[in-house]
């Protein structure tokens, strides 16, 4: 036995870490759910969940960050094929919010691609996401979204926390903070970013921020390149034997402080460099796609550590299965105010078949019934021209298009529409409140009872809104 | 993961109150709350108020717009009209009824609510109606009272023996000097500052160390890290982009006004409406930056006006918290639920702000209310990418300028002494002024070249291959440039094309520091970094010596093509002769006169004196490195910072938006107007518009009940780790009654009657018997008061992210003990700001004495702030923030044991530690530096044994010292022997990683 077995068999011998707290799978967890084990699911059989009985564990959020165009995508509209270099009927647009339009003409653009019809339920879908498409009959789109912030930096800020001041927590903080991690040595907000296919519009940390709930629940970013997470390689020369001797060191000597203080953060830490060390292998271990088999990288075509959304998705998927609770994955590529067609092209070329992939792996690894996957962007795209030749479109928020997929969702599903020019949300418009108490409500949670005291209110993620999208839910 | 064992949340800490104690507070809190004492009298402020703000105002309280039922139970009169209740029956009182009652459609609160009451607080409902109902005001909103006894002690000490409780008993000395040190200056005591405190038995060495401490210049540093936090203040606009744009002067202005020991009175003046001041001072103006810290946006597409709002409502929130703990916020959009602010004050308030001239969208839309060119009216301003800005030469918050001026006289006092190396240089150059005269060589020859206007254009290609003179009349090339934008520093570049033997070749040289990657593209010659900092939005004449672009001097110079970055201008093309000069710099007008008489041989003698003076102090070769470092000097006097610069302008109209709607323009037209509900409110009328000024006034007014409260209530917490009041953000209804009212007023009222005098509130709390308290605690104390809110002891207290850098850097020698200046790069992972674009950024971290500088000028990117300051719970300030939450995570270990920052303090450390002789010494050396004091012999043993195995690893090759030494710039003497170094930065890991060493105790 080498001297680094040694002495790992010697950590795992120790138990008088352990022994001083409860478990570390009780750090693990979020602050209600521990909490609040009475009122739990795990009883009944189902997942465990805050206030009801959970339909799935994990959110993975696809974030198609820039704004892909609806009408490109999941909302075919043939009106403005008809009107396409027509003006746009003032009766839409006075009065209303405009983005990089502003002092413009205002020209109706007819879709760029083809849609054809797939699945059981026939929904169009555009020829783009052919690897999509071919899943119609797990999905459920929404054609109805709208939001209320018509740039990109707030109109993040508004999808991740129903705000739009800055400094409120994002949703995947408010999911730690109700039910923690199922992993205990990895973070339970997980967030990576890749881009291409235009160009690409900055991301703030701020978007996966704790906010005002305690700093531990913010989101931890994921490198491509470099440490997975800061700082979790050891120094230039130090052996792992080495460095787990210095992190027992250090423990002893805090324990020897903790022995005469009454100091509970002395515990706290001393599990925390536990864990740390813990780290130091499953992170190296979780980027390590070697493992992976030639045909699962063929099916998200990726190369491992190339950086690219292909490559994310299948770290989702390896988050996922360590036990992650909310995992985002920002594409910066659907910005595309000018050149759409060849930009559009590149993006859904780089995003198509990895979200398929995604999709379809967990479906085969059982995973996909508990797991609640959001693919979409911040808003959607106007039905009017933008740009050189009229070959983009701008921002817009009135109406656009996300899909949902997993556990709790009747996929084939069409919910809501926009009018014929896909200007604005008719039918069942939907509120990214209503998607945030969707989210929560297949988390198990009453996004009317997660709250948090701030600033002497009860601060919640839905604010004093959210209804839960019945109409796709199975 | 992510998580600590401290049970922080409402949740819990309910939970836990109610198994542990007979009573708790219904207001829950981060913190935890007082626990249970005495019941004898209820105290509506207390025990009665909390219940019914948390559970019944929400829609019986001030809003009208959602009162339910027509009933409001905030006002006593409105509650009983409204048959609420009867005092002094609560049997007939329907308030009882109701809250008893076990029918769903009766029970209040609704069940619909989420809320209900437990059965502790329905009977206290009761007790208290029987009693009569009386309603007090709230406690925040009276006028602050003195209280009877006097004193922080005085006060504690008769709390605590009510509950039969003592103080615990004095810190060691070695505890207190290290607790000192670390909350006063936040840097630790060096060993012989401890041994002196140890050994000085004086009665008076406690206060004449705090006195001590209080004067030094590190005091304000640690004073302006929670006050930055609070206005917001950062490197970056944040918004999209997240541009960069200087504020570093405001930054420094606030620690020098608490070095100062400025009244807080003129602190706040200052900042809200420096600008407004009769006859400002640049200083003055500084301060009014606090106005613009603010977020920004440049993103395209924005609408002007939304952002304008968006800036509005920003401001009356960071104003509001900052200064009176208010969350006047809650009023944008409805009136306030709890507190009596209505939507119009919120507005009003507003208004007060209105007059600060920008646009909401710093791009094309976007357009100030006002022309600014009206505006602009002195040499010291001018309009950047980000409004207007003001020019700040560093001598204004230099520490001290007398002796830097002094300094620099003296240096270049001994130049013009010469030597006979620059004597012989002199000779020898005025031989070659005079064939350069005979030759008629100019000083310049110049290149028509500009293209001042088209800074987004492609550059054209200047030709420059007429240029006549040979190499070796050549001194430098010279021209004028601009990078687009304010704010921060950019990078341009130029790049040469010259022949040698026909063969043409190509240099780029790359000016400012490279943080923006854009100019990498630019050009394919090899880049040389050629310059120091270029501040973006303003000219800069730059000189490229012949030696610094460093061709064959055989070569032909052919063309220039201007590298502009992310944008940039060009003019004034030129290229300079020795005619006058050398490659250091050329003659002044004196000079060229003297050096004419010289040539002339007219020259009398003081001619002849003053050109060699001149010639020695400013143009030698011989004397170059000397100059360097005078001009260095001249930098820290003479360079410029900008900050935003606050201009009162027309006011903008500010309107009441209906539900905070920036598109509904219904709302009606307000003035600027104090809260009405306050003390000696203040309104504008149409004749008499109120300012800034009448605003910050009326926050300082000695009536305001607010503003004294607010600030003490955080004073308190630097020393104690938690305020009195534990929401600082909220003294509101919602807020938590302090466990200690009377001690919150006391403070208030001396804070007030002191002259709002800082440091002698400061002294009062830290020279307080409370203040030095043991922080070690009972099992039998930390079960009756587990946070310790009755003050029976101290608390430990973790340190602040920036601090526990110092900290590090202080222990192991490295720290740099500079005040203020440019924010400063220390290490950061690469690739943290790829996300950011508009432009690409690439971060640079310091090469030289700024790496080790203390944690609060570290830059500032609101959106990825450096991953250090995020872990250890600071934030990007994006908003007002008084309150950090402290974690305990697995990122924090992962940060101290492998940071290069850390990781270079050990080996900083461990050279200190190589000078003692045995290695017990070692480790009570490292302990010293670290923790004030030594270790115990099981510590000893510990390390010792630690100590050991590594030197078997370094010896072994297991590890491998060269490399682990290679980590930081810092390089440590060759003369000490890797292994024995490297096994000892192995040590002082170890040392640098406890829990002592990042908690003051």
């Amino acid at each position: 036995m080498s001297q680094f077995q040694n002495y790992i068999s010697e950590i795992n011998r120790r138990s008088f870490l352990r022994k001083s707290l409860s478990s570390i799978g009780v750090l693990a967890l979020g602050d209600l759910l521990s909490a609040n084990d009475a009122s739990s699911a795990s009883a009944t059989g189902g997942i465990q969940g805050l206030h009801h009985p959970a339909k799935v564990k994990r959110i993975i959020h696809l974030c198609m960050a820039g704004g892909p165009s609806h009408l490109e995508t999941f909302d075919y509209k043939p009106a403005l094929e008809t009107h396409h270099g027509e003006e746009m009927p003032e009766s839409f647009t006075a009065g209303e919010q405009i983005a990089q339009l502003q002092n413009n003409a205002l020209k109706v653009k007819g879709p760029v691609y083809k849609f054809s019809r797939h699945g059981k339920s026939g929904m169009e879908i555009t020829d783009r996401f052919p690897h999509i498409a071919s899943l119609a009959d797990e999905i459920a789109v929404v054609r109805s979204m709208y939001t209320e912030q018509i740039n990109h930096d707030p109109a993040h800020t508004f999808m991740n926390t129903g705000s739009i001041i800055p400094g409120r927590p994002s949703m995947g903080a408010w999911t730690h903070y109700g039910l923690g991690s199922l992993s205990d040595d990895l973070p339970g907000y997980v967030v990576l970013t890749s881009e291409g296919g235009g160009q690409g519009q900055p991301i703030s940390a701020r978007q996966w921020h704790n906010g005002f709930l305690p700093s531990k629940h913010q989101g931890v970013e994921l490198q491509s390149k470099g440490d997975p997470v800061y700082y979790v390689g050891n120094p230039d020369g130090i052996s792992r034997g080495s460095q787990g001797d210095l992190v027992e060191t250090i423990n002893t000597l805090n324990s020897e402080l903790a022995a005469h203080r009454h100091d509970p953060e002395i515990a706290t830490r001393i599990a925390q460099y536990e864990l740390a060390f813990q780290m130091q292998s499953s992170v190296p271990d979780l980027a390590d796609f070697s493992k992976e088999p030639q045909h699962v990288l063929d099916l998200y075509g990726c190369q491992p550590g190339d950086g690219s959304y292909a490559s994310n998705c299948l770290m989702a998927r390896r988050l996922a299965e360590r036990g992650v609770r909310f995992i985002q994955l920002y594409h910066r590529g659907w910005d595309h105010h000018s050149n759409l067609n060849k930009n559009f092209t590149a993006v859904s070329e780089l995003a198509d078949k990895p979200t398929a992939a995604l999709i379809k792996d967990l479906k085969m690894r059982g995973m996909l019934d508990e797991t609640l996957i959001i693919w979409g962007g911040e808003f959607g795209r106007t039905p009017m021209s933008q740009g050189a030749g009229g070959d983009g479109r701008d921002h817009h928020i009135k109406g656009f298009s996300i899909f949902l997929a997993g556990g709790g969702i009747k996929g084939g599903t069409v919910y809501g529409t926009t009018d014929e020019f896909g200007y604005a949300a008719e039918e069942n418009p939907t509120a990214v409140h209503d998607l945030h108490a969707t989210m929560l409500h297949l988390l198990g949670i009453d996004h009317e009872r997660l709250t948090y005291k701030f600033q002497g209110r009860d601060f919640r993620l839905t604010d004093v809104h959210g209804h839960v999208i019945k109409g796709i839910l199975s | 993961m992510h998580s600590s064992i401290r049970k922080t949340t409402p949740t819990l800490v309910a939970l836990a109150s109610l198994a542990l104690l007979p009573w708790y507070s219904p207001v829950f809190s981060a913190e935890g709350t007082a626990p249970n004492e005495s019941l004898n009298a209820i105290d509506f402020n207390r025990d009665i108020r909390p219940i019914l703000s948390n559970n019944c105002y929400f829609c019986h309280g001030p809003d009208k717009e959602k009162r339910e039922a027509d009933l409001r139970l905030d006002v006593r009169e409105d509650a009983i009209e409204a048959f609420a209740f009867v005092p002094g029956n609560a049997d007939d009182s329907e308030l009882v009824f109701r809250v008893f009652s076990d029918d769903p459609k009766e029970l209040m609160p609704s069940p619909k609510s989420n809320k209900s009451l437990t059965e502790k607080e329905k009977n206290l409902l009761k007790r208290w109606i029987a009693e009569g109902a009386i309603y007090q005001s709230h406690w925040a909103y009276n006028p602050i009272e003195r209280p009877e006894s006097e004193g922080i002690d005085a006060i504690v000490s008769s709390r605590l023996q009510q509950n039969d409780l003592d103080f615990s008993p004095q810190a060691s000395k070695e505890t207190l000097i290290r607790r000192l040190y670390l909350d006063l200056i936040g840097l630790p005591p060096s060993p012989a500052e401890v041994e002196a405190f140890l050994n000085d038995d004086s009665i008076d060495a406690y206060d004449q160390l705090v006195d001590r401490l209080l004067a030094s210049n590190h005091y304000g540093e640690r004073m302006a890290i929670p006050w930055l936090d609070a206005v917001r203040y950062a490197d970056t606009v944040g918004y999209h982009g997240d541009q960069e744009r200087d504020a570093t002067p405001y930054r420094d202005y606030v620690i020098k006004a608490f070095n100062e020991n400025k009244p807080y009175d003129q602190f706040t003046i200052e900042q809200i409406a420096g600008d407004l001041l009769p006859n400002a001072t640049l200083e003055q103006r500084v301060a009014a930056s606090y106005n613009r810290l603010n977020q920004l946006s440049r993103e395209g597409g924005i609408q002007d006006k939304e952002y304008v709002k968006k800036y509005q409502s920003e401001r009356v929130r960071t104003t509001a918290t900052t200064w009176l703990g208010s969350t006047m916020a809650c009023a944008e959009c409805h009136d306030h639920k709890f507190d009596p602010f209505t939507t119009k004050d919120f507005y009003s308030f507003a208004a007060f702000f209105a007059d600060i001239l920008e646009k909401g969208a710093y791009t094309d839309v976007g357009s100030y209310q006002d022309s600014i060119e009206k505006y602009l009216t002195d040499e010291y301003e001018h309009e950047g990418w980000f409004g207007p800005e003001l020019t700040v030469p560093n001598y204004v918050f230099h520490q001290d300028p007398v002796s830097a001026r002094e300094e620099i006289k003296n240096l270049e006092s001994q130049l013009a002494k010469g030597s006979p190396e620059a004597e012989t240089e002199y000779k020898q150059w005025v031989k070659t002024q005079r064939n350069l005269a005979k030759r008629k060589t100019p000083t310049y020859v110049l290149f028509d070249y500009t293209d001042e206007y088209f800074e987004n254009a492609s550059a054209k290609r200047i030709d420059i291959s007429s240029y006549p003179y040979p190499f070796a009349d050549t001194a430098a090339l010279e021209f004028e440039a601009r990078i687009v934008g304010g704010g921060g520093r950019g990078s341009l570049g130029i790049e040469l094309t010259y022949e040698v033997d026909g063969e043409s070749f190509k240099k780029a040289y790359h000016l400012g520091d490279n943080f923006e990657k854009e100019l990498d593209k630019k050009s394919d010659a090899p880049a040389v970094q050629a310059s120091p900092l270029l501040y973006k939005g303003v000219w800069h004449s730059i000189s490229l010596a012949i030696d610094v672009l460093d061709i064959p001097p055989e070569a032909t110079l052919k063309s220039l093509l201007p590298l502009k970055g992310n944008a940039a201008s060009f003019r004034n093309f030129k290229l300079r002769t020795l005619a006058g000069g050398t490659q250091q710099g050329r003659l002044s007008d004196e000079g060229q006169n003297a050096l004419g008489k010289v040539l002339a041989k007219r020259a009398r003698k003081e001619d002849q004196a003053l050109l060699k003076t001149e010639f020695f102090t400013h143009l030698s070769e011989v004397f170059s490195k000397e100059r360097a470092t005078i001009d260095e000097l001249k930098e820290t006097l003479y360079g410029n910072r900008y900050t935003p610069l606050t201009v009162s302008a027309t006011p903008r109209e500010v309107k009441v938006l209906p539900r905070g709607n920036w598109m509904d323009e219904s709302g009606e037209t307000v003035l600027p107007a104090s809260p009405t509900f306050l003390p000696n409110p203040i309104a504008s009328t149409e004749q008499n518009r109120l300012d800034r000024l009448d605003l910050a006034n009326w926050i300082v007014d000695a009536d305001n009940p607010l503003t004294a409260r607010a600030f003490v209530n955080r004073v308190w917490a630097l020393y104690f780790g938690t305020p009195l009041s534990i929401a600082p953000e909220d003294l509101g209804l919602q807020g938590e009654y302090p466990p200690y009212p009377e001690l919150l007023d006391w403070l208030a009222a001396e804070f007030v009657e002191s002259g709002w005098d800082v440091k002698h509130l400061v002294k009062q709390i830290v020279t307080s018997r409370t203040y030095r308290q043991s922080s070690d605690v009972s099992d039998a104390l930390y079960e009756i008061d587990p946070y310790n809110r009755l003050l029976a002891r101290q608390s430990p207290v973790r340190l602040p992210a920036e601090i526990i850098r110092d900290n590090a850097l202080a222990i192991s020698g490295l720290l740099n003990p500079k005040i203020g200046g440019f924010s400063s790069r220390p290490y950061q992972p690469e690739g943290h700001y790829r996300n950011l674009n508009f432009p690409k950024r690439a971060y640079a971290h310091d090469k030289d004495a700024n790496q080790y500088r203390r944690g609060l000028y570290t830059h500032w990117q609101r959106t990825f702030l450096h991953p250090m300051m995020t872990t250890f719970d600071a934030n990007g300030r994006d908003e007002c923030v008084i309150k950090r939450d402290l974690s305990n995570t697995p990122l924090q270990a992962l940060t101290l044991l492998n940071d290069p920052s850390q990781v270079e303090a050990a080996k900083a450390l461990a050279e200190r530690l190589m000078e003692e002789a045995s290695d017990a010494a070692r480790i009570e050396s490292a302990y010293e530096r670290a923790l004030a004091r030594k270790p115990t012999a099981k510590e000893a043993a510990t390390l010792q044994g630690f100590l050991d195995r590594e030197r078997e690893r370094f010896r072994n090759e297991e590890n491998d010292p060269d490399a682990f030494l290679s980590i930081g710039i810092y390089d440590p003497d060759p003369e000490n022997p890797p292994i024995e170094l490297a096994a000892l930065a192995s040590l002082s890991r170890a040392v640098l990683n406890l829990h002592e060493t990042i908690t003051r105790y």
